[in-house]
């Protein structure tokens, strides 16, 4: 199960709420439409969720929801989860069970929960408290009710509202009310609402109601579920979070707020900054003092989320962090625009949503949209990212965490939005290049796995762990049937482009196989292609997320004596899609052959999924074809 | 990725270590440690454990009595990235009721060599948090503060607690090497600690003596005696420890960390005896009279009227205990909590029809009693939780419950929790060993035997039809027992439609498309799960070949081993004997006779243990395969990993081999 996370928890400071409140209904499973249970695993019977801006410096937001979990996939959907910050109030008015005619079967009391410390384990301490009560069903389906009232004494970005909380679950009622009894500026946004939306608006009371809305099933390659699911954001233009007051009516505006936070917090000892201009005084390159002090900042400071309060936006103080050597990414990041102030290099504090794929961003609304700070430097023709919670990282590297999307940067106590770098085609690849040798201790293979772009991402963790680490790294992802490792190196590149090479040899228990006159040899030791999975009836257009190349070269020494019977060379173009070709040269008794896969980057209609899964078989087929070799 | 990395492991927490005469002193640093650049005998490790002494001490003070006082002072240096998070500490400590323990004397440094002097950085208070980590349980979080390359940093803190019963564990292997880690324990006469000793690593030291104490003993007008006594002062120190790191197909680790435990067994005053553990025999008997476990057993079956059912519908006493069984399984929720006392009483559990798995298999034990079949509860310990040794008589290592039935000379190990499973079969998580037999007759308190010698089985029955184009059409059976039947009916009943399941196993097999799909016997594994489909290989262009090569296995068989590392500390444990069977029938297209086909093969692994067979034959216009392989012991000892890697090697090259056929 896929539980819409990433759209509903976007909010990183304020409670993550995503359950509705239930007034008198009908509770009964049999009353559910049959439409609404085909594919669901859940049904949303009734979502009421209140959103109320009491004041400049009071919000709340009111819960009742019930939902029928019809099995045992949705069963973590019914537990009552409540995330909240020490300091904000919960007041749970009923929870109750059902069972599957509707007929109350318990009534969940304080005892039955716990009400406990949520620091999670990349945190050492932070102010985050769950109230959480497993439910325990008897009997399949069940409808569990909420109804609780969150309290804040702040104004500030209310949490993403949908209907839906996750894949296959179905809607059979759901309302968002806005209440705005002061009149104050709202920014509201509205995405992909269905036709039967209802909507009546007015200055201090909106409301949004859907009705029957039809379960979710997921696709593989398909566009991000904030392309497809109703969304409504609601952020007041005013903003009083602690002592901090603000306005976020625009970008600008809401940069200013951020600005003042971070602001008068950048101050160095006299003694730290002697130090780091004597760390850059051997270069006048730009670039290169960057990189110093990146590298220093690397060795010399670890991740530890440490925040309570403010302390959730605030970083804490550049001549803190130079103490202790430790921070979150709001400390690190403004330690590192510290360190580079100190030698006089302009760089921003800049915020950013982050994940892989799954993240949301709305650039027309201005608000807190955003779970993690990266550090830009803007060099003329070459701006330098840097991603500072990271021992690891090359220089200037951000990968899919923060690659390609809007970014708030805070630039003279004001802000606007940029966007980080796209990785292309000629960035993302996995190249390799393989000599296999066949001598009297057996046959060998070594060569080189370079890895650049989105590619490297996963490699870089393991280019840095220790040698047991990484040999059961090699051990794992070489893509080959049967061998041992003799030795391996990896090397990290960091100019002009980040990229990643591994070096390897290993022994092969036989390259070809084969005992009655023939030998046969498989070409794609590296690379092997993944078809996607087969869909009969796509619902939703396809997403190839980014593009890539890879190339992978083969040199074989061919035995003695044989000559080839199946040289396994095509070629497959799909303009849409990509190309595949295996081409093999053989000269001197050594035989090359070379492989490239192309996949091109777009959104393409439903209906050419099977066209794309056509692509990929076909070329997925031609590239494990054999080799057959036979005798003169 | 980026933001989980760092705080995945806080290793070093759950210890005790204390004020100790030992050849680390706090505060003197070595300089060469400073100096240090790597650790010879393992150059990639992140960081190393210079030193970790725990001592754990049993005191008496007139106010408060018996007490246990721990303390652990350890010292790390840092060599790069990789051991920084080894400066993050979370020390957990019980907090409720009238039981406390408090920490106390908590300090932390770094040390860092700057501009060849020894810059010292203390933690300030400041940086110490209290976490509520639940109503019992707090915690003190901090991280050392200045770690950077080359740094060494020391942390010393004391905790006194109120909890004698258990002794906190002490780790002796760490995710980082270490040059020694010492435990001292020392424990007056009057109490009696069960040790258990685990773990692949030898200590370097490990002995004990007599050392002298005493306490005032005070009467009520405040006179009082003084008491001398002796007390067990036992010692462990190991030296040059190896980083410890995990390996795929391995039980528990912990019962591959070198650790040592201990378990209050008895209490022995002057003036007052408690016994709490000290012989198998005794703790059956005293299980038998706690409230919350054999107390029930005694008490009238809360089951009456279904049990008065089973009674005079079965006649038959096998058939009489699988239909209790089943009635508590399909009646009762398993809440997943372990463990080896119930929640309540038997009743109380019936009544709510949820409960632990003592509950739901104490009440299996009660009704089969009801309904006149002989039954006792087995504690066990779950995968997970570590093996049992009988040596070691501890209660505490064990924690959870299945029940026994016998009939005749038949006994049958029941656990009523899962509702996928039969009568015949435990849920994965039990299969671990031995477990204890706990039985109102003397003679039958014993073990026994928990892992079941029954074999998990895989049929790959197929028909299959070659093109001329190589192309190749088929009907297939897949067909298994058991274990394998229950992973397949989980991941089948993950997937939204049995059609979606379909392609996500087409997907694994380069070629494979499923035109028909059927599964029988989906949630019952008394039966055999069967998957039958009818499908097409699409393996090359529709224009006929000269030359067809076919893998006569189509891909069914082991296709790369799966155990590519050379070496291997732990053994490997398949858990269960299997068998895996393909039978392939090939019909060749018109006008196409064979031109090559592989050889025979039987390979055996270490005699006994296990086996690969492979034949092949053609007639007229067939071909027919039969391969199989065969596991009979499911656990490999490390000794003999190179015997299983190579024999799982000489698998996949036979797999690997070509039948040729060619046009007439």
């Amino acid at each position: 199960m896929k539980v819409f996370s990433s759209v509903l928890m976007s909010c990183l400071l304020l409670a993550q709420l995503y359950w509705q409140p239930a007034t008198a209904q009908n509770l009964s499973a049999a009353d559910i439409p049959e439409r609404l249970i085909d594919g669901a695993n859940s049904v949303v019977r009734n979502d009421s969720r209140t959103f109320t801006i009491v004041s400049e410096d009071k919000m709340s937001i009111r819960v009742e929801y019930s939902i029928t979990i019809l099995n045992e996939k949705a069963l973590p959907l019914a537990h009552l989860r409540i995330n909240y910050r020490e300091g904000e109030r919960v007041d749970l008015n009923n929870a109750a069970i059902y069972n599957e005619y509707g007929i109350k079967t318990k009534t969940i009391r304080k005892s039955d929960m716990v009400d406990q410390s949520a620091v999670d384990n990349a945190s050492l301490y932070n102010d985050s408290r769950i109230i959480f009560c497993r439910i325990l069903p008897i009997k399949y389906p069940f409808t569990v009710v909420y109804d609780y009232e969150t309290t804040y004494n702040r104004l500030y970005t209310f949490p993403t509202y949908s209907p839906y909380s996750s894949d296959n679950q179905s809607v059979e009622k759901s309302s968002l009310q806005l209440i705005n009894h002061k009149n104050i500026p709202v920014n509201v946004k509205e995405l992909n609402l269905p036709d039967n939306a209802v909507i009546s608006k007015t200055n201090e009371n909106s409301i949004w109601s859907f009705k029957n809305l039809l379960p979710i099933i997921e696709e593989p390659l398909e566009p991000l579920y904030t392309e497809i699911i109703p969304l409504i954001k609601v952020a007041p233009q005013i903003i009083q979070y602690d002592n901090y007051k603000g306005n976020s009516d625009s970008w600008e505006s809401y940069g200013k707020w951020l600005a003042k936070l971070t602001g008068g917090r950048r101050s160095l000892s006299a003694s730290t900054i002697t130090g780091l201009k004597q760390m850059v005084s051997n270069t006048t390159s730009k670039r290169e003092k960057v990189k110093i002090l990146y590298k220093f900042l690397q060795s010399r400071t670890h991740y530890i989320n440490i925040s309570l309060g403010i302390g959730g936006i605030q970083p804490h103080r550049a001549s803190e962090v130079d103490e202790v050597g430790y921070g979150d990414c709001k400390d690190l990041s403004n330690y590192m625009v510290a360190l580079l102030e100190a030698i006089d290099i302009e760089s921003f504090y800049t915020l950013v949503n982050s994940g892989k794929g799954e993240y949301t961003f709305i650039s027309d609304l201005p608000c807190h949209q955003f779970d993690h700070i990266i550090v830009c430097v803007p060099i003329e023709n070459d701006t330098i990212w840097l991603e500072c919670t990271s021992q690891i990282m090359p220089f200037g590297y951000l990968g899919s965490f923060t690659d390609n999307r809007n970014v708030l940067i805070i630039k003279d106590e004001s802000g606007f939005l940029a966007m980080t770098p796209e990785y292309n085609i000629s960035d993302n690849y996995i190249n390799s290049n393989i000599s296999v040798e066949q001598n009297d201790e057996g046959t060998f293979a070594y060569g080189t796995i370079s890895y650049s772009g989105l590619r490297m991402d996963d490699v870089v963790y393991y280019a840095n762990q220790n040698q047991t680490d990484q040999i059961a790294w090699v051990n794992k992802n070489l893509e080959i049937t049967d061998f041992s490792l003799i030795s391996h190196k990896f090397k990290i590149y960091e100019d002009p482009k980040p990229s990643l090479c591994l070096n390897v040899e290993i022994a092969l228990k036989s390259f070809f196989t084969g005992n009655n006159g023939r030998l046969f040899a498989s070409l794609n030791m590296n690379n092997t292609i993944s078809v996607p999975t087969r869909i009969r009836n796509r619902k939703r257009p396809l997403y190839i997320p980014y593009s890539f190349r890879n190339t992978d070269t083969l040199n074989i020494k061919l035995p003695i004596g044989y000559i080839s019977e199946q040289l396994p060379e095509s070629k497959i173009t799909d303009e849409r899609f990509g190309k595949y070709s295996m081409h093999i040269d053989i000269k001197d008794n050594v035989l090359t052959c070379i492989r490239t896969l192309e996949v091109y980057k777009g959104i393409h209609p439903p209906e050419l999924y099977n066209a794309f899964y056509e692509f990929m078989q076909k070329s997925s087929i031609a590239d494990s074809r054999q080799l057959v070799l036979i005798k003169e | 990725m980026v933001k989980n990395i760092f705080l995945a492991t806080v290793i070093l927490l759950p210890m005790i270590a204390g004020a100790q005469k030992s050849s680390m002193k706090y505060g003197k640093i070595d300089p060469a440690h400073l100096a240090m650049t790597h650790y010879d005998a393992d150059t990639s490790a992140g960081a190393l454990v210079l030193g970790d002494i725990g001592e754990i001490n049993i005191t008496y003070d007139n106010i408060f009595g018996f007490r246990v006082e721990f303390n652990r002072h350890v010292r790390i240096k840092v060599f790069n990235s990789n051991g920084f998070d080894l400066a993050n500490f979370k020390i957990p400590y019980y907090n409720f009721r009238d039981l406390t323990e408090k920490i106390t004397k908590l300090k932390a440094t770094s040390y860092n060599l700057e501009g060849g002097k020894i810059v010292e950085t203390d933690i300030a208070r400041s940086d110490i948090f209290i976490e509520e980590v639940s109503l019992k349980e707090q915690s003190q979080n901090f991280s050392v503060p200045n770690i950077k390359k080359g740094t060494v940093f020391e942390v010393e803190y004391h905790i006194t607690s109120d909890l004698l019963w258990a002794l906190k564990n002490w780790e002796f292997q760490y995710t980082v090497p270490a040059v020694f880690s010492e435990l001292t324990v020392t424990i007056p006469e009057y109490f009696n600690y069960k040790t258990l000793m685990k773990g692949y690593v030898q200590p370097t030291v490990s002995d004990s003596k007599k050392v002298g104490g005493s306490i005032f003993i005070k009467n009520s007008d405040g006179s009082g005696i003084s008491k001398m006594y002796t007390a067990l002062e036992q010692k462990f120190r190991f030296e040059n420890i190896p980083a410890f790191n995990e390996e795929p197909f391995m039980n528990s680790i912990s019962n591959y960390l070198s650790s040592v435990e201990f378990e209050l067994a008895s209490v022995n005053f002057p003036y007052s005896h408690r016994d709490y553990t000290t012989t198998w025999e005794k703790i059956s008997s005293d299980l038998l009279k706690e409230n919350d476990f054999g107390v029930q057993l005694k008490r009238n079956c809360p089951i009456k009227e279904e049990a008065e059912i089973l009674r005079s519908k079965y006649s038959d006493p096998k058939e009489r205990m699988i239909n209790a069984y089943e009635l508590i399984r399909n009646t009762m929720i398993f809440n997943d909590s372990y463990g080896i006392y119930i929640t309540k009483t038997l009743r109380k559990a019936w009544d709510e029809k949820k409960g632990k798995a003592a509950d739901i298999n104490l009440l299996l034990v009660s009704l089969l009693n009801e309904i006149g079949v002989e039954a006792d509860p087995v504690l066990i310990s779950t995968r997970k939780n570590g093996i049992i040794h009988p040596a070691q008589i501890m209660l505490t290592k064990f924690n959870y419950v299945i029940a026994e039935a016998r009939i005749g000379d038949e006994t049958y190990l029941l656990d009523a929790t899962d509702k996928k499973l039969p009568y015949n079969m435990l849920p994965e998580r039990c299969l671990n060993g031995e477990g204890r037999r706990i039985s109102q007759t003397k003679e039958l308190n014993d073990w026994v035997t928990i892992n079941g010698e029954e074999q998990n089985e895989r049929v790959l029955f197929c028909q299959s039809k070659v093109e001329p184009s190589g192309n190749i059409k088929g009907e297939f059976n897949l067909m298994e027992s058991r274990y394998f039947a229950y992973e397949r009916a989980r991941k089948i009943k993950a997937e939204n439609s049995i059609d979606d399941y379909a392609t996500k196993y087409e997907a694994t097999f380069p070629g494979l498309m499923i035109n028909e799909i059927e599964i029988e016997n989906l949630d019952d594994r008394s039966q055999q799960l069967v998957l039958k489909y009818k499908a097409d290989y699409n393996l090359s262009d529709d224009s006929p070949k000269d030359l067809i090569y076919i893998n006569p296995s189509l891909g069914n068989g082991i296709n790369s081993n799966p155990f590519i590392p050379e070496k291997r500390e732990f053994p490997v444990d398949f858990i269960n004997p299997w068998s895996s069977k393909i039978i392939n029938i090939l019909t060749l297209p018109e006008g196409y006779q064979v031109e090559e086909l592989p050889k025979n093969a039987l390979i055996t692994l270490l005699e006994q243990l296990g086996s690969f067979k492979y034949t092949i034959a053609a007639t007229n216009n067939q071909i027919q395969l039969m391969t199989q392989i065969i596991i009979r012991d499911p656990l490999i000892v490390a000794t003999n990993y190179s015997n299983i890697r190579e024999f799982y090697s000489m698998i996949v090259a036979k797999y690997a081999e070509k039948v040729v056929l060619k046009k007439l």
